[in-house]
């Protein structure tokens, strides 16, 4: 099986020195994961995976804020894991990869992935194995940015090529086509409000559940 | 630090190149070493208390079972 090597680590070992900065923060990733634990909120999700988990704010946020859960951080960069476990004991770090997922089937009752699906070199892999950890009846909750048009898109996903790591953001509407294709069924698609590229690229969490 | 990994954690992780389940390794230190899949002869390494569960980053089991477990 080839299979592309996806984004350098490196790339996001450097990344993860300045990632956790207050202001940094605030202007991008914070209201995306309020987005996300307020969606947690609302069921009694007792397992939860975050994949890409970076340096771990989100991952540690919902242990802390969410007291009966048990979480697992997933990231393939030991830069931003080793941020994340000195951050957090409470919360079980695991290097690994988003397109072949060291989880047994039908572990978690949510899966959550914020701003780290665009890097996916196959999208549609990380997909079915998000889709295969979790228990029929879980939740996935992907916060991503997603450009207005297919155009749009495109243009992004040359220009990534072109000037760093290949990126995919695929359109509100082309992420629903993905998740269905994966088998999942769409719940709901709502924006985030934020400054950093909140007109260009504005973020959407969408909520996708594994049927029953 | 003892780096015990949650036994929680250890219930469900599995193989990512055959999803097959994994055996414990202790290191001296009486922390887990490696998880080694056997189907695979893949050991994954635990650095710091946590599991590097990445294909390319696996030692053959021969290699890494001589290196350093007890088992």
């Amino acid at each position: 099986m080839s299979e592309r090597p996806g984004p350098r680590p490196r790339l996001f070992d450097t990344w993860s020195r300045f990632y956790n900065l207050r202001w940094f923060q605030w202007l991008t990733y914070r209201p995306v994961h309020n987005a996300v634990l307020a969606a947690l909120r609302q069921s009694d999700s007792l397992r939860v995976l975050d994949v890409g988990c970076g340096t771990g704010l989100l991952a540690s946020r919902i242990r802390r804020e969410l007291h009966r859960t048990r979480v697992i951080g997933c990231d393939f960069s030991s830069g931003m894991l080793e941020r994340a476990a000195a951050g957090s004991r409470d919360v079980a770090w695991v290097r690994g990869n988003a397109l072949r997922l060291p989880f047994r089937t039908s572990s978690f009752e949510a899966v959550v992935s914020t701003e780290a699906f665009h890097w996916f070199p196959d999208q549609a892999a990380a997909l079915g194995e998000c889709f295969r950890v979790l228990t029929p009846g879980g939740r996935f909750l992907l916060g991503v940015m997603s450009p207005a048009s297919e155009g749009m898109s495109r243009a992004l996903r040359l220009g990534s090529r072109l000037l760093a790591e290949p990126s995919n953001w695929p359109t509100r509407r082309g992420l629903r086509a993905q998740l269905e294709d994966a088998g999942f069924k769409i719940e709901t698609q709502q924006r985030v409000y934020r400054l950093l590229g909140g007109l260009l690229l504005p973020p959407f969490l969408t909520v996708a559940t594994r049927p029953a | 630090m003892s780096g015990r990994l949650d036994p929680e954690l250890l219930r469900i992780l599995v193989c990512p190149k055959c999803k097959g389940e994994l055996n414990v390794r202790l290191g001296d230190d009486g922390a887990e070493a490696f998880l080694d899949c056997q189907a695979c002869a893949l050991g994954y390494p635990v650095e710091d208390g946590i599991p590097v569960m990445l294909i390319e980053e696996a030692k053959p089991l021969s290699a890494s079972a001589s290196a350093g477990g007890d088992s």
